[in-house]
């Protein structure tokens, strides 16, 4: 009897994993597709008056945080530079990890110079600067002053990952 | 303290002499007026390897006031310089570190006077402002191309 119960667990187990790798993909899909419509969509201009509709209608079905992060890499394509959520999202650099001499290669000033020095640094060359002076450059630019990596090149992975943690939307489950 | 005040100090410092790396190329770099950082003179030396060795060059370099985010303004002047990336009547200079597309604002005008020299070292006839020393220079003749540049250089019109 116990046998049988197990062996059933086992085999429900292996069905829902198989059915969740299924759904996995479907969501992934569903997600590129509806992120490619609201690209279109929000972006055609000349389409104005019909597009308010299906665009309430996405609006409605993809969570709030998602529309802000889409609209973002819209604007981003006019402006040429970060979006504002990244330069917020770089890494503050602690008072105690700044040396004497290390300054900002921006404004050429000594961090430790100022009492309370707000440093950053770049993802993954870890160029560090004052978080002012690379607010301004990464409003216009995507490369590092520095060593000129591609600061965004390095979102895509980033992005990934936190979607997968936020793949609970709850609407395709 | 603006950047371009601390880059007076530093340029100030390594034309005393603690910079060997520029003493060969800069005879003069400095603002027009004390009190005005924005606006600024260069004087370099020919390099010694290109047409223009034993000439000295004259620049002229225009600080925005958004610098260092956005590049300097730097023209050859008042001299009409001979280059094939350098418009002859403007003094005008393509150079891509000097474009908003390729500038870094970690460079500052010791930077740029190096990439200046190294234009006139390398010229690049394939994005020319002087078609006519950019032809010269793709036809590889060496002795044309540097009597062309003197002649220039020599009051030649
Ligand atoms: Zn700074
Ligand atoms: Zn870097």
């Amino acid at each position: 009897m116990s046998n049988y119960q197990e062996e059933h667990g086992i085999q429900d187990d292996a069905v829902s994993r198989t059915a969740t790798d299924d759904n996995e993909a479907t969501r992934q899909d569903i997600r590129t597709q509806l992120r490619e419509i609201f690209r279109l969509y929000s972006s055609d201009e000349d389409h104005q008056e019909d597009n308010t509709t299906l665009l309430e209608l996405l609006s409605q079905l993809i969570p709030e945080s998602l529309q802000e992060e889409w609209l973002e890499q819209l604007d981003q394509h006019d402006k040429k530079g970060c979006p504002e959520s990244f330069i917020d999202s770089l890494p503050r650099v602690s008072k105690r990890n700044l040396s004497s001499t290390s300054a900002c290669s921006i404004c050429f000033s000594v961090f430790l110079e100022d009492d309370y020095p707000l440093v950053v640094e770049l993802p993954h060359c870890d160029h560090r600067f004052d978080l002012e002076c690379i607010s301004i450059w990464l409003s216009k630019s995507t490369t590092c002053p520095l060593c000129r990596d591609d600061v965004m090149s390095h979102k895509v992975k980033i992005d990934s990952s936190k979607a997968e943690l936020e793949e609970d939307w709850g609407m395709y489950g | 303290m603006s950047r371009i005040v601390k880059e007076y100090k530093k340029i100030k410092k390594v034309l005393e002499g603690h910079g060997e790396a520029f003493e060969n190329l800069i005879v003069q770099l400095a603002p027009v007026n004390e009190y005005d950082l924005l606006s600024w003179k260069a004087t370099i030396r020919g390099p010694s390897d290109t047409p223009y060795n034993g000439f000295s060059i004259g620049l002229t370099i225009k600080i925005p006031s958004d610098y260092p985010i956005s590049p300097p303004m730097v023209k050859f002047e008042p001299y009409k310089m001979p280059h094939c990336n350098v418009n002859f009547q403007t003094g005008e200079i393509c150079l891509d570190i000097l474009t908003r597309q390729h500038w870094s604002p970690a460079w500052d005008l010791l930077h740029v006077l190096k990439a200046i020299e190294q234009l006139l070292q390398e010229p690049v006839p394939e994005s020319p402002l002087n078609v006519d020393i950019a032809n010269i220079l793709k036809e590889g003749d060496r002795t044309a191309y540097t009597g062309l540049v003197r002649y220039y250089f020599c009051g030649g019109t």
